[in-house]
């Protein structure tokens, strides 16, 4: 059996961005969570809409909702269709939360690491 | 390709008396750098932006299952984004551990620039000539040559300027 | 008889036989006397009697006498017929007057007489009192007459009012019938897919059991997802059966349906998270993610019908403010439950009542849907009848505006100034 990755896949803005599952802790709404607990914008850029809530727990602890527009469900990936992030691409991006891409129909959809990226204040 | 160089013009040190460079239309001039640095000439694909890169990387592309990134030299030296069609051609580089696809006007290919035709580019470093290593002519006009390793290195110098970025 | 005029004759005779016929005489001037008295007597009171031809003077004084008093009789009945003349004369007039009363109507002048004799006063008075009644009588109809028309002119006009005004009240909650219909549909639609989502769970029970084993490993994470569900349950129980409120009702079950989303979301994490183990549960959950997908498309659709019945409603000068109440729970009850999902058994019941009280709320709202109908249906016929009834009324007060116009006209032949 081929070494496969689940993946959460999700929308901010206009764009999709995958996960690995482990770094989600649950999915919820937004409105019930206190201000210093959301992150609206991170790299990735500002949500449209505040309608889905991604928990997941920082570098630091505790608890972190990251405000997306959507979860658009999960994907099952083999280990051949992750690629890493291109090493000068790495060297020359401020930030570390993108870690690599899935192919998905040859275009390279991005993943980033959901504590790297809530732990990354802007 | 040029024709390869009568056996006479040889110099008796086993050096050639020419420079293999490869050279591309870029800026709205021509532009070349050591030809063992390109590995491949591809066509750009679509690209895939970056959250938090820097302007001269506008994005990575796919090509053969690999994912790379484009440089793009107008942005760094701040002349305006060179224009990336469906047709844009890039050369795929090897400086040092970076491999990234430069992306240009056009391709030339493969010159050979006779090394008594190479001079010391001119003293302003402004603009892209501070990245010039040389310049000369060969038949069909002058030619820049880029110190493309400086270039890249510069780039990612740039980039991050409060560090951590890299992993 | 002889002829008076024969008395008078014969002058020469008189003297000749005067002497002669003295005796004889006074008998034949007596008896020429007795004649012309018996003359007068019949009434030809134009007899005299020449006294100079009386030889007796007696006679004679007799004689002037008789004359006298034939002239006093000629008077006498020329007087007579001169009155007669002048009463007859009186009362043509009088005849004339009253004609033209009642062929021209002409009460202006009093009446006038060109003869006066005291016989015909109580005549011109009882006239001149007629006359003065139809005056007034002609004046009174013809203020009533003025009157009537404004009055009934006022009154068509009010009628006709109220009859476009019901007629537009009849239009709009026709057109709350209408929309409520509709509602009615979109209604049955989220039965039906709640009722799906019933029946996937009901599935994926059977299914669950049999493989209990490798379930059972759930146990502990399917705790949040029953934890959730009840809180579910509570949103559910708040639904309000009211017409007006079934926006709200619309809210709770776009909460209940974003909730299932949540709650299949979780659930396909954990079982992602699980890799290989939690594949079923995962697929079980993508489909529950679908339904509830539909669920939240229908009740947009709801909601947008139910905007436009508000409008339609407030038209017809109902209010129909719904409040959109927030429900409270928020990512607590997604939150809590997720965190400690155990027993997939558990879990999948109470998906399962979950759904089901979904459809039971999706009935419920439909009763109240049907209810809305129907109250509908007898606000529309009672405005119908109103329609009716003004329409009636526009068309009496239409006939009384003819009616005192024509009066009026009638009225308008008496000249009374």
């Amino acid at each position: 059996m081929t070494a496969t990755s689940e993946l959460l896949l999700f929308q901010v803005g206009a764009r999709v961005f995958g996960a690995a599952v482990r770094g989600a802790v649950r999915i919820g709404n937004v409105r019930d969570v206190p201000a210093e607990e959301l992150v609206v914008m991170t790299t990735l850029g500002p949500p449209f809409e505040r309608e889905r809530g991604i928990v997941v727990v920082p570098t630091g602890g505790g608890e972190r909702t990251l405000v997306v527009d959507r979860v658009l469900g999960f994907r099952t990936v083999e280990e051949e269709e992750l690629r890493p992030l291109p090493a000068f691409a790495q060297a020359c991006l401020s930030s570390s939360a993108v870690t690599g891409f899935v192919l998905m129909d040859d275009a390279p959809l991005l993943l980033v690491d959901l504590p790297t990226l809530v732990s990354e204040r802007q | 390709m040029a024709d390869p160089q009568p056996p006479e013009q040889r110099d008796p040190s086993g050096a050639s008396a020419e420079a293999w460079f490869f050279c591309l239309r870029l800026l709205g001039g021509r532009y070349a750098f050591e030809a063992p640095l390109v590995t491949e000439v591809v066509r750009v694909g679509p690209l895939t932006r970056l959250p938090a890169a820097p302007s001269f990387l506008p994005g990575v592309f796919t090509h053969r299952g690999e994912v790379l990134p484009v440089l793009d030299i107008g942005q760094l030296v701040g002349q305006g984004p060179v224009p990336i069609r469906p047709s844009t051609r890039a050369a795929l580089v090897h400086c040092g551990p970076w491999k990234v696809a430069v992306v240009s006007e056009s391709v030339e290919g493969l010159v050979s620039i006779p090394r008594r035709q190479l001079e010391p580019p001119p003293a302003e470093s402004s603009g892209v000539a501070e990245f010039l290593s040389a310049v000369g002519r060969d038949r069909s006009g002058p030619i820049a040559v880029l110190d493309l390793p400086r270039l890249v290195e510069s780039a990612r110098a740039r980039a991050v300027p409060a560090g951590g970025g890299a992993a | 008889m002889r002829d008076p005029r024969e008395l008078q004759e014969k002058p020469a005779r008189r003297g000749a036989a005067a002497a002669k016929k003295r005796g004889g005489a006074v008998k034949g001037d007596a008896a020429r006397i007795v004649a012309a008295l018996r003359a007068v007597a019949e009434g030809k009171s134009e007899v005299r009697l020449d006294p100079a031809s009386f030889s007796d003077p007696a006679l004679r004084a007799i004689a002037t006498a008789v004359n006298g008093a034939a002239v006093r009789a000629t008077g006498d009945l020329h007087d007579a017929q001169a009155r007669i003349q002048l009463v007859t004369a009186g009362v043509d007039e009088a005849i004339e007057a009253m004609i033209r009363l009642v062929i021209q109507g002409d009460l202006s002048g009093t009446l006038r007489l060109g003869v006066s004799d005291a016989a015909l006063t109580p005549l011109i008075g009882g006239i001149g009192q007629v006359m003065e009644t139809l005056k007034k009588f002609v004046t009174e109809i013809r203020e009533a007459a003025l009157q009537l028309s404004t009055s009934s002119s006022e009154v068509l006009a009010a009628a006709t009012q109220n009859e476009s005004s019901t007629s537009a009240q009849a239009s709009a909650i026709h057109e709350t019938t209408a929309t409520m219909e509709e509602l009615k549909g979109a209604s049955h639609q989220i039965a039906e897919n709640a009722q799906m989502v019933a029946a996937i769970a009901e599935q994926t029970l059977t299914g669950a059991r049999t493989g209990e084993g490798a379930i059972k490993a759930f146990m502990g994470s399917m705790e949040k997802v029953r934890h959730n569900a009840v809180e579910v349950d509570d949103a559910i129980a708040k639904l309000s059966k009211r017409v007006e409120r079934i926006g709200t009702v619309v809210e709770v079950i776009d909460e209940i349906a974003d909730r299932s989303d949540l709650l299949a979301l979780n659930a396909a994490l954990e079982g992602a998270k699980a890799g290989e183990a939690g594949r079923g549960f995962s697929i079980v959950a993508a489909e529950m993610r679908r339904l509830a997908e539909n669920v939240m498309e229908s009740t947009k659709e709801i909601k947008n019908l139910i905007t436009e019945i508000r409008e339609a409603t407030h038209a017809a000068k109902e209010a129909s403010d719904g409040n959109k109440r927030e429900a409270s729970e928020g990512e607590k009850l997604g939150g809590n439950a997720m965190t400690s999902v155990t027993g997939i058994l558990s879990g999948i019941q109470e998906t399962s009542d979950a759904a089901r009280v979904i459809h039971l709320a999706t009935q419920q709202q439909r009763t109240a849907t049907e209810q809305v109908v129907q109250s509908m249906s007898e606000i529309e016929e009672v405005t119908r009848q109103a329609q009716a009834g003004s329409k009636q009324a526009t068309g009496a007060a239409s006939e009384l505006t003819r009616l005192a116009e024509r009066l009026a006209e009638l009225v308008k032949r008496f000249k009374v100034e």
